[in-house]
């Protein structure tokens, strides 16, 4: 499966970085890998802001190119798990929208993950408030990630 | 094995120069993401090699 991905730069050895291009301009992001302890890393991803000078993730780049982002991210996280194959990497997205968005990237490609296990967590919801199918039965309970299920967050680790 | 290869990354090329707020940023994100896990732990199950 062949994903368009931007170029990406590593930092240190926690961190990387890539230029989104686009009708909006050039942006610099950033994914950094923090570890929380228990194995476990968090992927931490953010633009900088070009008038303050600060990583945000609530920045609206509108550049047409969300998934190419996104399949950027999930790139480092892939080449992580490479170079750190025992640890787990958590992610949820900065807001509801961002979260669905990471969903709809995973859903894309798990049928292709094999050397990869992608567990996700269900926080207890409304079936009004909802971003997917709502499977009640999995309120509150991180299970194997399969598709159609609306998660809110993720760890992704090597089989 | 896996149809989704991770991209070959390179080095930095010069000194890079981080956001102003990077510790500070991705420190407080990973608190955040520390307590969620706290709170909500995963099954040691789930990391079951098969």
């Amino acid at each position: 499966m062949n994903l368009e991905r931007y170029e990406i730069d590593q930092a240190d050895e926690f961190t990387y970085r890539f230029w989104s291009t686009g009708p909006s301009g050039r942006f610099e992001m950033w994914v950094r890998f923090s570890y929380m302890g228990q194995g476990t890393f968090n992927l931490g991803f953010g633009a900088t802001d070009t008038e303050s000078g600060e990583v945000d993730d609530l920045i609206e780049l509108r550049n047409g190119d969300s998934q190419k982002i996104l399949a950027t991210v999930a790139g480092t996280a892939l080449a992580f798990l490479e170079s750190h194959p025992l640890v787990r990497v958590y992610a949820t997205g900065s807001t509801k929208s961002r979260t669905r968005l990471y969903q709809m990237g995973i859903n894309r490609v798990l049928s292709v993950l094999g050397d990869y296990q992608i567990a996700g967590y269900v926080a207890g919801r409304e079936v009004t408030e909802d971003m997917g199918i709502h499977f009640p039965g999995l309120n509150g309970q991180w299970t194997p990630v399969r598709l159609g299920v609306a998660y809110d967050a993720f760890l992704i680790f090597k089989r | 094995m896996s149809l989704i290869k991770a991209p070959k990354i390179k080095r930095a090329r010069g000194p890079v120069v981080y956001p102003v707020n990077m510790d500070e940023f991705f420190e407080r994100k990973a608190n955040e993401a520390r307590a969620f896990l706290e709170k909500h732990p995963v099954p040691e199950h789930l990391f079951k090699k098969k």
